[in-house]
């Protein structure tokens, strides 16, 4: 692995995180849940970078589209803050 | 206190950066191994370009009909417990966005051509069935999104979708047994496979992915639908 993969692979699995964590973080449950979906869009470009693209498309899919609209429903029909 | 727990993000951000940074180092992706010799067999056989779908469309078959069944009974059961409950008494209408309305009506047509096209030529590029039904279905959920899930509801004829959602996996379970029937051993390729990167140049896996396709796209949206239909009960 070059060290220029290197550092695409660590950025990108650093945004990973760094999307788990502020979903985590916010308050706001929209927020939360669109950096959920972030974190899961880097994950399927993690996986395409890893020369996965059937999975990397299954997870973009599933992780960043079908479970974002369905949290997006559920926040809607409930409260947008999450208690203190 | 916000300040500490931003610290603590931080650092927690940084050795994650040094983890990664020492797995990546000494991580050796495999680059030039070669292709195994069944999976070339195997792609030579079915024409398929794409040796996922090759795989688990034709060697496979029977795990993915063992996942498709899995998912049959995950939407059964949701379909089973929910009746049991009555639908909750609904929440006033949420005053609609005129952007997320006209971006949902612009959207749902490309979606869903995505989602055909993406089960149609999963045998040839990355894709297949189970990506296609939930990015169609996705697309869906987006109507549900903009225009209310009631009323995205009331244009789905209710009956027969459930029907073809139970007919769906019948009929792939048939079409695996045909070739038994026609003297050859089961599983295999139901039409001979004709070669050369075509449409139709892989067989059975085509109508596989489509119908594969089509019953993913169903089940998600009665999943979906039957919790929001029962919020508040779950």
């Amino acid at each position: 692995m070059s060290a220029a993969q290197s550092i695409i692979h660590v950025v990108v699995l650093v945004l990973i995180v760094a999307g788990g964590a502020l979903a985590v973080w916010f308050k706001d449950l929209i927020s939360a849940v669109l950096s959920l979906a972030a974190a899961s869009l880097l994950v399927s470009l993690e996986f395409y970078l890893l020369q996965a693209p059937d999975v990397a498309i299954a997870e973009a899919g599933i992780g960043a589209a079908l479970t974002t609209a369905i949290y997006v429903i559920a926040v809607r029909r409930t409260r947008r803050k999450e208690e203190e | 206190m916000t300040r500490r727990k931003a610290a603590f993000a931080i650092t927690c951000l940084l050795l994650t950066a040094a983890l990664c940074l020492l797995v990546a180092r000494s991580v050796h992706l495999p680059g030039g191994l070669g292709e195994p010799e069944y999976i070339r067999e195997l792609a030579s056989r079915t024409g398929a370009l794409n040796l996922v779908a090759s795989i688990y469309l034709d060697g496979r078959l029977y795990d993915t009909i063992f996942e498709l069944i899995v998912f049959s009974v995950a939407v059964l059961g949701v379909r089973f417990y929910l009746s049991e409950r009555r639908p909750s008494h609904r929440p006033a209408p949420i005053p609609e966005s005129h952007v997320v309305r006209a971006s949902a009506e612009a959207l749902f047509p490309f979606l869903l051509l995505l989602g055909i096209y993406l089960a149609a030529y999963g045998h040839l590029s990355p894709g297949g069935g189970f990506a296609g039904g939930t990015v169609a279905a996705s697309g869906l959920m987006l109507c549900s999104i903009a225009i209310g899930a009631d009323a995205v509801a009331r244009r789905i004829h209710r009956p027969s979708l459930e029907r073809l959602e139970w007919a769906l996996p019948l009929t792939i379970i048939s079409l695996a047994i045909v070739p038994v029937l026609l003297g050859r051993p089961p599983l295999a390729a139901l039409f001979p496979p004709r070669g050369g990167g075509g449409i139709f140049s892989s067989g059975s896996i085509l109508l596989y992915n489509l119908l594969i396709g089509i019953k993913v796209f169903i089940g998600s949206w009665v999943v979906v639908h039957g919790f929001i239909e029962h919020r508040g009960e779950i």
